[in-house]
């Protein structure tokens, strides 16, 4: 049985794969607070379409193919919609970033969490449980 | 773009802070190195660049310093005609340094250095809870 399958299972993998995803990007940010001209990224929020796996855009089937989102992952990010700028045209705001980051990482949590309570309800119907 | 390079990433800001850190430190241990000779230049401030610099091995961007540049602003001038390397007219020229900016920009350092070590702790946590996954 191909647990991936199973709708939940599915949309809770694509679920964590952003998360992951946005701490990549988040890290990036909080790593260029200081370097002249960075603009900070974001991921765009996460839809109920990108939950079925209905991402969009071009498929990248194969390691070489290029992806058509900016920074090589699945979900396509914006920048922008920063609390400021300073002076070196930097817009990362420290405090900003780790708001976001600990929302992230709560959202993980949540679903692990509900992917644990997946796979369990799977193995008490195969009888695993016992 | 998977956890693990979120912790590259950030330890490379740290690395980069470190370098910053340095710079400073060579500043304020030079807040008093004068000419070596009558008329010459004292220390000229140093100041650290950084630029965001693809990493080809692991496909993601990684700070770096870009280049160490000087401080271009005028240095101190006193009228000490004694000192030995004053000029031909009496003026002797101090190293632009400011320890005041330099502990602030050291404060700086470390703020940025520490929020790259939470954001360890924080995709540290997010690690621990996928391989919880398995159990």
């Amino acid at each position: 049985m191909d647990l991936s399958e199973v709708q939940v299972i599915a949309a809770l993998k694509n679920k964590m794969s952003y998360h992951a995803e946005r701490q990549v990007v988040l890290s990036q940010n909080v790593a260029n607070a200081d370097t002249p001209g960075y603009k900070a990224r974001d991921l765009e929020k996460f839809t109920f379409k990108q939950a079925l796996g209905q991402t969009g855009g071009l498929k990248t089937t194969h390691p070489n193919h290029i992806s058509h989102v900016a920074g090589g992952g699945k979900f396509s990010s914006h920048s922008g919609n920063s609390f400021e700028t300073n002076l070196t045209g930097n817009s990362v705001n420290l405090e900003e970033q780790m708001l976001k980051m600990n929302e992230n990482a709560i959202d993980y949590r949540a679903t692990t969490s509900l992917y644990k309570k997946m796979s369990g309800l799977i193995k008490t119907a195969s009888g695993a449980d016992k | 773009m998977d956890l693990k390079s979120a912790i590259h990433i950030a330890s490379a800001g740290m690395n980069a802070q470190s370098a910053r850190l340095k710079v400073v430190a060579e500043n304020i241990a030079n807040v008093d190195s004068l000419a070596t000779k009558p008329g010459g230049d004292p220390y000229r401030r140093k100041l650290v660049v950084f630029k965001n610099e693809l990493d080809k091995e692991l496909g993601i961007n990684k700070v770096t310093v870009a280049r160490i540049d000087h401080d271009k602003s005028a240095f101190k001038r006193d009228y000490e005609p004694g000192n030995p390397v004053a000029d031909a007219d009496g003026y002797l020229y101090r190293p632009n340094v400011n320890t005041m900016i330099e502990s602030m920009d050291m404060k700086q350092a470390q703020r940025s250095y520490e929020a790259n070590l939470s954001t360890i702790e924080v995709t540290k946590t997010m690690i621990n809870q996928t391989l919880d996954l398995l159990r």
